[in-house]
């Protein structure tokens, strides 16, 4: 008997709906409101003027906030609703609520409400609430409120009286002490709605505006100061504020704040300088945000003390959703935005940035699987499993998309345009445009290295709702953390925890001094079987919400908490020593000593220091201004930024080291001779004449052994093309003083390496040139030649083992088989690595390495990584913190063929999802070069969800070439006894692509270590930015340290070379970059 | 008997097939072709074309439909010899009858059906069309219908060798920001540059699009004595004046009457993007 697969699938969703009364994950279940007593529902009345299509906002939804507003030991919680009056429901313990609503007087009186936030605002130790309102626009009334406790659960509306009652554009606000005086101060975070005026420069945001900037007000006493413009609080008329965090980022004692801000402009990273004053650093510390920044979340998730940040986007998994939603700027537009409106890099999805403690932060959203959660309002970590791990809730949904392709189409035409705009006629039609997104919540577990599991249907269940403000809090005050959801048009959702005694938790409840009476900014260091756990009391977090002040740990097994350090807002700290788990402890100031908090700093001794002058090597590389994407536009990256070549060695006959930099197209190379004290520049007409060329790889070396160096340089750049004389390498002379251009080999490809050794033992040296590709026609195989040399001419060896060996990058001469003669080992892009065994000059074809590695190599060293004795080799390649996807199961695969017959060759590069293949590029880019699929598709919803095989016709499929990618993890290839298997790196060294790798004993320790550094630009905004990768030193298997703890940063910047110079028998390591100035480290050695 | 029978229904049969076909008049207005080019616009402004592109849509069906009208009115001159590269229309075989006007429209309809994207929507008033035409004449319907589509496929031919197939894929306009003194896109739409290979399409009337040569405008400079900051001022000035004295000024009016900008940005809602429009 068989069972019919849909009847399965039926049957549990039957099953599923009918337990819809109290829905069951494993790890949370949700309570009816017919338990609960929690009926509050957030009910949107939609009319004819006001709906999303006339205020951008209209679904951001609600607050909601939970705290004990009574003192009898249970959380009780409030909602503010746009629309319908705010609630407040008592606990009454058992999850059974009473609504006070009218007892206590907080209703509120404002036409639209948004985020609510408890807090002690007069310092009396009761919780007040202060509920932001939306006014001044589409009608809305009244002012922002704050009910303040009046200690018999009644409350009275005190905004005016302090201060705060704004009628502006408020969705939040935080209370936090920055200016240190011990009472709490706050931060209102407003938003911008589009007008002519909200675009331009991002120098808008200088000019404060009333209505959308956001204010910081300190706390007088009695009344609230508005200090925004002396403690440089931008309030443009293009912020739109929607998430808001704070914490002490940078852990000098004093709160920060991070903002997240929608649409183009930035977000806001304000480092408090400790005298009232802040400093936005965001462009500093952060490559790249969130572009359409949501709600946010501050936690430590790697142990290491310091807070890590999550802001949310609104990036779909669905490729359903994806294919026929609006995303990222094209490539010349985010170009423009960065460069000429002084804005930074945004990318349309979730953005989690781990600190690298007081650097610039680690970028993982894509490699930790938290990047696409669709349209995302509140991210909230916490343990909520309790195993010593910070879990994720993301809570989601719209009622209407109105970044739906089709639906902007639409209302794009100035018919519809002219209609909307003049009467309220096309509306309905235009609303019913829009499809619905009630996307399900999602749940992460966390685990080590950085990685997230989704565990949405599993730990809860799949829900239909449209969740937006959350907040946390212990509802049961059974240890483990709850949520609660204010859902639009649906009755508010609680999550209840079932942990219960399955894992072991702690929770600290803070009694502080003066009226910061719940110690808002108290952080606790927890220290448990060696692993430590950090966290920071502010409750204002996710969206629109704020969460119980409480600190919760989870501890899995740990019964015994060996120390926590608590830091108390004004810089002391006590220690907790020996705390059983599974309770609640309440903690007061005692017995306290002055924290330091420069401990919390890197031990290590840097070992790179800064150059001040670079040693008198000021080569600024500037990448000329070609586009690949405007010409072939489906690539999967570009091919045009592979430079500069560097080359060291004596150019001027002194003996000493010289350095040779290329120049990118059109712009003359540059090459520093090394004199007594430093390095200056130096001209040799002949070399400089030649800057046509796009130099990207350089070799200095005598090659017709006449005691003087020669140099070789390798040709590039993708924009020149067929048998353009520009792709030829060059090849000069030294004789006397003067550089004399002679001949290779003709080769008309896009060279990327050049690997001379003497292979056939001659005694004059010999040429590997790896061709990396054609331009024109990415996808093709270049030849990669060896060249022979005879007293300095080269000559083409036709190596047959060399015939399609693929898109190479990097090759190195090594005895890999330990028979005494190097052999050669080449990677590239869409290959393998590749062993050519060299026996007397003749290269074969080895079989050693462990199949399906074909990745997306860049970089090679020999290392002998595992410490057994023999030779492993190190792989740079693309990382995992991308949007490609690669496996033996299922490779990346890109088509190649001239699909479109125009007898010019296209690529589509596909991924695997849930066993079918899906072009990366969506139908505008598709089209911008595949024209007939216009009429294939002539609606993004007819489009959306198709796979390859239905986009293109079977017979085109079948003709086109299809190259592979198993493998995008950097990592090595461990060498046992001769055959190579691959072993991956850890996540840290992951996050983008390494670029270059360099062996040597940095540290003068008397082993060698290896030198990693990478990051990439070269790819559509809709990738991203490779740019948080400050490089890292590799000392062992497990040994990796991070640059930033080195004295190294070098994020935000793309390597290419790393090099050792010798300037007077001081080490210095010299950092080759693409588009900027090279850097120069001296080694600190012992 | 029975073989009697068989012949009779045969007879019967043949006989009833033979039904006299209707053999009414076609009559085709102005009106219909009005229609036709109707759908076309709504069509492109549902497909979205840039204006550049939508005068070639209209220009290719509506010199087929011309061709045919001119082969049977001499009246009219034939453009075979006048436009780029068009040769003589075929002539309809003698054998059958042709309405004239109603191939123009089959002609019509057909070369506009190639052109747009959404072909169902041209194909739904193409079948209407069709039932109404053949219940009136099967015979004349027919025999014109393949006349305008013989048409519509000669057009056709001397439309693809008119180089806009190679265009499309041509490169994008590469912008340089570094440089002042060339176009740039601007905020909020950040529109890209529109047909920047519109000039190597074949031209219909002139020799090619480099014929007339405007004058070069005055070289970029911002020295307040330079001819261009000169005139820039002056659009400048006389654009703050109208913006001041609002959308009635007659300057307005004429702008508005020569706006054929693709693209407006639409900051209404939630809505910010560069959306496309068109005026045909």
């Amino acid at each position: 008997m068989h069972f019919n697969y849909t009847n399965i699938c039926l049957c549990l969703a039957l099953l599923i709906v009918t337990a819809c009364g109290d829905q069951q994950g494993s790890l949370f279940s949700n309570p009816p409101a017919s338990e609960t007593g929690i009926t509050f529902k957030n009910t949107l009345t939609e009319t004819n003027d006001l709906n999303i299509l006339d205020y951008l906002y209209f679904y951001n939804g609600g607050g909601v906030a939970i705290g004990d507003i009574d003192n009898d030991g249970l959380p009780d919680i409030f909602f503010s609703g746009n629309q319908v009056k705010n609630k407040l429901y008592r606990n009454k313990g058992n999850l059974q609520f009473e609504d006070i609503s009218k007892t206590a007087g907080i209703e509120g009186n404002s036409t639209w409400n948004t985020g609510s936030v408890m807090g002690d605002i007069n310092g009396d130790g009761l919780l007040d609430i202060y509920v932001c309102a939306v006014v001044g626009i589409n009608g809305f009334n009244g002012y922002n409120e704050l009910f303040l406790n009046n200690g018999d659960g009644s409350f009275t509306e005190s905004a005016a009286k302090y201060g705060l009652d704004f009628d502006s554009y408020s969705s939040n606000a935080a209370f936090l002490d920055f200016d240190m005086d011990g009472d709490l101060d706050m931060y209102l975070l407003n938003h911008a709605v589009h007008t002519q005026e909200s675009f331009g420069k991002a120098d808008l945001r200088l000019k404060r505006n009333y209505q959308t900037g956001d204010k910081l007000f300190r706390n007088d006493g009695d009344k609230f100061t508005d200090v925004s413009e002396a403690a440089g609080i931008y309030g443009g008329v293009n912020g739109y504020g929607l998430g808001l965090a704070v914490s002490d980022f940078n852990q000098d004692g004093y709160p920060d704040i991070y903002v997240g801000n929608d649409f183009h402009e930035d977000d806001y990273y304000y480092l408090n300088n400790g005298d009232g004053t802040f400093t936005e650093s965001s462009k500093q510390f952060f490559g790249h945000t969130s572009r359409f920044s949501m709600g946010n979340d501050v936690a430590d998730i790697n142990h290491d003390g310091w807070p890590d940040l999550i802001s949310l986007d609104m990036l779909p998994q669905d490729e359903n959703v994806l294919k026929s939603s609006e995303g990222d700027d094209n490539v010349q537009t985010q170009r423009l935005r960065t460069e000429r409106y002084g804005y930074g890099y945004q990318f349309t999805r979730n953005m989690l940035n781990i600190n690298q403690q007081n650097s610039t932060y680690l970028e993982t959203a894509l490699m930790s699987g938290v990047a696409a959660t669709d349209w995302s309002w509140s991210a909230l970590f916490g343990d909520y499993d309790q195993d010593g791990e910070q879990d994720l809730f993301i809570s989601n949904g719209i009622p209407k998309r109105p970044n739906d392709l089709d639906f902007i189409n639409f209302v794009s035409s100035e018919q519809i345009q002219n209609k909307m705009n003049n009467t309220k006629l096309m509306d309905q039609q235009a609303l019913d445009k829009m499809p619905t997104g009630n996307i399900h919540n999602y749940v992460f577990k966390g685990s080590e290295d950085l990685m997230f599991k989704d565990e949405s249907g599993k730990w809860i269940s799949k829900d239909t709702l449209v969740s937006g403000a959350t907040a946390m809090g212990d509802l049961d005050n059974d240890g483990d953390l709850d949520l609660v959801t204010n859902n639009l048009n649906g009755t508010a959702a609680l999550y209840i925890n079932k942990t219960n005694n399955k894992s072991n938790y702690l929770k600290l409840k803070i009694q502080y001094k003066d009226k910061n009476t719940f110690g808002l900014g108290t952080k606790a260091f927890s220290y448990a079987k060696g692993k430590l756990q950090y966290k920071e009391l502010y409750t204002v977090r996710g969206f629109q919400a704020s969460s119980e002040p409480i600190i919760h740990f989870g501890y899995g097994e740990i019964t015994q908490v060996d120390s926590i350090k608590v830091v108390w807002p004004d810089g002391s700290y006590q220690t907790l020593r020996d705390v059983a788990t599974n309770q609640t402890v309440i903690v007061n100031p005692e017995n306290t000593a002055k924290f330091d908090y420069t401990s919390l700093l890197p031990h290590q001794k840097p070992i790179f220091e800064k150059t001040e002058n670079n040693l008198g090597i000021n080569f600024n590389h500037i990448e000329d201004n070609y586009t690949d994407f405007n010409r072939q536009k489906l690539i999967p990256y570009q091919i045009s930024d592979r430079g500069p070549a560097t080359a060291i060695g004596d150019l001027n006959h002194d003996g000493k080291d010289d350095v040779f930099f290329g120049g990118s197209k059109y712009i003359p190379s540059q090459i520093y001779v090394q004199n007594d004290s430093a390095f200056a520049p130096f001209h040799i007409p002949q070399i400089a004449k030649d800057s046509i060329k796009e130099d990207v790889a350089a070799v200095i070396s005598d090659f017709n052994s006449d005691g003087k160096n020669d140099l070789i340089i390798g040709a590039g750049g993708g924009d020149f093309y067929n048998k353009m004389t520009a792709l030829l390498d060059s090849y000069y002379i030294q004789k006397n003083s003067e550089f004399d251009p002679a001949n290779l080999p003709e080769s008309f490809q896009n060279t990327s390496v050049i690997a001379p050794f003497d292979f056939d033992e001659d005694g004059d040296l010999d040429l590997f040139i790896g061709g990396q590709s054609i331009s024109n026609d990415f996808g093709k195989m270049p030849q990669s030649v060896l060249l022979t040399n005879n007293n300095g001419t080269f000559s083409n060896k036709n190596e047959d083992a060399l015939s399609d060996l693929g898109m190479v990058t990097d090759a190195i001469w090594t005895d890999f088989d330990s028979d005494g003669t190097k052999d050669l080992i080449v990677i590239g892009e869409w290959m393998s690595p590749t062993f050519f065994k060299n026996t007397k000059g003749q290269l074969s074809k080895v079989d050693v390495v462990q199949k399906d590695l074909n990745g997306l190599w860049q970089s090679i060293v020999p290392f002998d990584i595992d410490h057994d004795g023999d030779t492993d080799y190190l792989l740079g390649n693309w990382g995992t913190n991308t949007k490609f996807k690669a496996s033996a199961e299922h490779p990346m695969k890109m088509y190649y063929g001239d699909f479109d017959e125009n007898r010019q060759t296209e690529t589509i590069t596909t991924i695997e999802k849930e066993g079918k293949y899906y072009p990366i590029e969506g139908l505008d880019g598709l089209t911008s070069q595949l024209v007939f699929l216009k009429k294939k598709f002539n609606t993004y919803a007819s489009f959306a969800g198709s796979s390859i095989e239905q986009i293109l016709d079977k017979d085109v499929l079948e003709k086109a070439e299809i190259l592979k990618v198993q493998e995008l993890r950097s990592g090595y290839l461990k060498n046992e006894n001769g055959s190579y298997s691959f072993v991956p790196f850890h996540n840290k060294l992951q996050v983008s692509p390494i670029m270059t790798m360099l062996s040597y004993d940095f540290d003068s320790d008397g082993k060698e270590e290896v030198l990693a550094a990478g990051n990439y630009f070269g790819v559509k905004p809709y990738h991203g930015r490779f740019d948080s990768f400050g490089g890292a030193l590799i000392k062992g298997e497990n040994n990796v340290i991070l640059s930033a703890q080195i004295g190294l940063d070098l994020s935000q910047k793309s390597v290419r070379h790393l090099n050792i110079l010798d300037l007077k028998g001081e080490k210095h390591l010299l950092v080759t970059l693409n588009n900027a100035s090279t850097q120069v480290y001296r080694l600190n050695r012992k | 008997m029975n073989k009697i029978i068989t012949a009779l229904l045969s007879l019967i049969f043949a006989i009833s097939c033979k039904a006299p076909q209707k053999e009414e008049p076609i009559t085709i207005t102005p009106e219909d072709l009005d229609a036709s080019i109707n759908q076309v616009t709504d069509i492109m402004i549902h497909d979205i074309f840039s204006p550049p592109v939508a005068s070639r849509i209209f220009a290719y069906p509506n010199i087929a439909a011309y061709e045919i009208v001119a082969m049977a009115d001499e009246n009219y001159t034939s453009l075979a010899g006048q436009l780029n590269g068009l040769t003589a229309i075929p002539s309809p075989s003698t054998i059958d009858t042709v309405n004239y006007d109603l191939a123009a429209m089959v002609a019509h309809m057909e070369l506009s059906k190639r052109l747009i994207f959404s072909e169902d929507r041209m194909e739904m008033l193409r079948d209407s069309l069709y039932t109404i035409w053949e219940g009136k004449n099967p015979v004349l319907f027919t025999s014109s219908k393949e006349y305008g589509l013989q048409v519509a496929d000669h057009i056709a031919a001397w439309m693809k060798e008119d180089n806009y197939a190679q265009t499309r894929t041509m490169p994008k306009f590469t912008v340089d920001a570094d440089d002042e003194t060339r176009w740039q896109p601007t905020p909020p739409a950040y529109m890209d540059g529109i047909e920047p290979h519109w000039n190597k399409i074949r031209t219909f009337v002139i020799d090619s699009a480099a014929q007339f040569k405007p004058i070069p405008p005055p070289a970029f400079s911002l020295e307040k004595d330079s001819p261009f900051f000169k005139e820039l001022k002056e659009v400048y000035d006389i654009s703050n004046r109208i913006t001041e004295e609002g959308d009635t000024s007659e300057e307005i009016q004429i702008a508005q009457f020569w706006d054929c900008n693709p693209y407006v940005s639409v900051t209404r809602g939630h809505l910010m993007f560069a959306t496309k429009k068109i005026t045909p």
